[in-house]
């Protein structure tokens, strides 16, 4: 295992940083405060096809499906150069970290020849549609049905938590095809387009910076065979594999690190940093920072040489979640009153820091999850 | 000791009347209410009862009484200048002290430039910790929205005339605050509590896990001994003890640990119905994390325990 970028990621990065520079230079507010808001995703709508344009939205998808031919690492370069400022794909991240190599394992040719283009073109918006009310950590207990009718699917349920999905095009939906005493065993994946008919969305206010959640509701929606993905309720094994992307698939460890650069300014230019207790907290969120990036790397490794995901990813969203938090916590013991202000970077990190052990899979589940795979203890 | 640490026969009847009427009138609406739409009349109604006047010179209420309010206030997160109406009640002159006590000004305590309830407020008192001034504001507030959905605001303030009284009222003011985060958090640990045992997953309840149990229990245990750390740093004031203010300085960073544990743990527990808007913890929870930040003039709070193992306090 060798950590260090070579020429060809280097220069890469260096092209990134020059092309942000320019591009953010103009609409683009500080927006580690803001993501998933109506502004930033709105930006991201135009940015993403400037992007695309470059070749840098999929320079880790295969060519013939739009993609840069690239490998894992340069994907991985331009996630870090994203969160640093603040996202600016906004929802894109999910399409191009997992919806679209969920496509391209277990999509058929026309599948893929019809979805993949337009996400590497940056022309649409992907939603995750997992969560139930019933089945949130345990989301195997999923119960919207599917229900085969002619040609395809007949669907029914509710989902609930939906991010992004007042403005997406489509939903990487599970729902059930056999029983639910079937459990993982009778999941689904669907390619739901969103403006079929029987879909309502309705937001759900949060207060993590300005994200808004929703509910999906679905009745008798109608969806041909062709828009479901890999078997029939083989869904699961897809969902283990998406799953596994999707925790390190945003390095979060890149934007709290970002933030405790400007607490560390903010502090400097207050005479702040001369006291023990602060250095002391500045080191230790700096290291968990480090420490979270290295844990992702490795998991990055693992899949640039195409082994199986395991539960080092685990692990490293673990230690995302830990970095996040000090973070969090510093800037209000650092910032005083000035971290209450709305917008301000205590105030933003502290609401980042409450998502960060929840989405994505708790914290506690992903602990659960190091204990089996990794320590070997027998199951609870 | 020999004293049960409980409170007085009186003081848990003031804390039955706050607590009935929190629960009459501090409705959702009125604990969720926007900084453009602070609920006066709740505020007029805590005034009626004699809570707002409560640590007047001549009202003579004690620690004990603000703790016993307090508590009740926090469980039910009613929104409005608690902790600066204490002090400015027990420093003010008594005509100015009198507008407050009515509900007819509210206050802005703290140090400038960032002055809570700054835009709303009649009264502004500046302090540093050590001293205290009656002030105006030099300029426009620009208001500022915040964490904990109090409106703030920027101002330059003028002072006006020096306080007497600022070393007690510091300490009222730190019990007020320690009992409000107490309640708070004492409320979304019973809030959570309640999910964890009807909440389901994996075909049992979720409480039945020990991942979400054992937090539960330890943050539990952290209000536990600030409530009594509360309760015991109020009977020292009262009791004029010699390391009262160490106590009620102790009692102000425990109860805001332990609620911020308490939030935390809430937060861990609901999962995304946790920081829903709507949801049942999260405008508590940020509540808490806001007045737990030790603000600037509360900086030598820590220092204020320390005397109490130098044996040097307030004699």
């Amino acid at each position: 295992m060798e950590f260090a970028f070579d020429e060809a990621d280097a220069a890469f990065r260096r092209d990134l940083v020059d092309f942000l520079d320019r591009e953010l230079a103009d609409g683009w507010e500080r927006s580690e405060f803001g993501l998933g808001s109506a502004v930033h995703t709105d930006f991201s709508r135009k940015f993403v096809r400037t992007l695309a344009g470059r070749g840098w939205l999929t320079p880790h998808w295969p060519e013939r499906y739009g993609g840069g031919g690239q490998g894992a690492w340069q994907h991985f370069v331009l996630g870090e150069e994203m969160w640093k400022r603040g996202e600016p794909r906004g929802p894109q991240y999910m399409n191009v970290n997992w919806v679209g190599p969920s496509l391209i394992k277990y999509g058929t040719e026309e599948q893929k020849r019809t979805l993949l283009p337009p996400i590497a073109r940056g022309e649409v918006f992907w939603c995750q549609g997992f969560s139930e009310p019933e089945a949130g950590t345990d989301l195997a207990a999923l119960r919207t049905r599917a229900v085969r009718d002619g040609d395809g699917y007949l669907l029914n349920g509710q989902k609930i938590w939906t991010s992004y999905a007042d403005g997406a095009d489509h939903c990487f939906l599970l729902a059930r095809t056999g029983t639910v005493a079937d459990g993982r065993r009778g999941i689904s994946v669907f390619l739901l387009p969103l403006d079929t008919p029987g879909v309502e969305v309705r937001p759900i206010d949060g207060f993590v910076g300005d994200h808004s959640f929703n509910e999906v509701f679905l009745k008798d929606v109608w969806v041909p065979r062709s828009r479901l993905l890999g078997e029939e309720n083989k869904g699961w094994d897809i969902v283990r594999r998406t799953l596994a992307y999707e925790r390190v698939g945003a390095p979060r460890y890149a934007r709290a690190a970002l933030v405790l650069d400007g607490l560390a300014d903010w502090s400097r230019t207050r005479g702040l940093l001369h006291d023990p207790g602060v250095q002391e907290q500045f080191g230790e969120a700096r290291a968990l920072c480090e420490a979270a990036r290295l844990l992702v790397y490795r998991v990055i490794d693992e899949r640039a040489k195409d082994k199986e995901p395991s539960p080092r990813a685990n692990q490293a969203r673990a230690a995302m979640v830990q970095a996040e938090r000090a973070v969090g916590d510093l800037a209000l013991d650092v910032m005083g009153s000035e971290a209450l202000a709305e917008g301000s970077r205590g105030d933003a990190q502290f609401r980042n820091s409450l998502g960060a052990g929840i989405a994505a899979g708790s914290y506690e589940v992903q602990l659960n999850l190091i204990t089996r795979l990794i320590l070997k203890l027998p199951k609870e | 000791m020999s004293d049960p640490l409980v409170l007085t026969p009186e003081q848990e009847a003031l804390a039955d009347s706050v607590g009935r009427y929190c629960a009459d009138h501090c409705t959702e609406e009125v604990q969720r209410a926007g900084s453009d739409a602070f609920p006066l009349p709740f505020w007029r109604g805590l005034a009626e009862l004699g809570v707002l006047g409560l640590t007047s010179p001549s009202e003579g209420g004690g620690a004990g009484e603000v703790c016993a309010v307090a508590m009740e206030l926090g469980r039910a997160c009613a929104p409005g200048p608690w902790e600066g109406t204490v002090f400015a009640a027990r420093t003010l002159p008594d005509a100015v002290a009198s507008a407050v006590a009515s509900g007819s000004r509210l206050v802005s305590f703290g140090s400038p430039p960032l002055m809570p309830w700054a835009p709303l407020a009649g009264v502004f008192v500046e302090t540093d910790g050590v001293q205290a001034w009656l002030a105006r504001p030099a300029g426009e507030v620009t208001p500022e929205e915040t964490l904990g959905n109090e409106p703030w605001g920027r101002v330059a303030l003028e002072r006006v005339v020096p306080l007497d009284r600022v070393r007690e009222a510091t300490d009222l003011s730190h019990v007020a605050l320690a009992g409000y985060l107490w309640g708070a958090g004492r409320r979304v640990l019973d809030t959570a509590a309640e999910h964890a045992r009807t909440r389901e997953q994996f075909g049992r309840p979720i409480g039945s896990f020990q991942a979400v149990a054992h937090p539960l229990v330890n943050a539990g245990l952290g209000l536990e001994a600030a409530h009594k750390l509360v309760l015991l740093a109020a009977r020292a004031l009262d009791g004029a003890h010699c390391q009262a203010s160490g106590l009620a300085a102790a009692a102000r960073l425990s109860a805001g640990r332990a609620a911020t544990e308490a939030a935390f743990v809430a937060h861990q527990t609901l999962g995304a119905m946790g920081y829903s808007v709507e949801g049942p913890v999260g405008h508590i929870a940020q509540r808490i994390r806001h007045l737990s930040v030790v603000p600037a003039h509360a900086h030598g709070t820590g220092e204020q325990v320390l005397t109490m193992y130098a044996g040097s306090g307030r004699t």
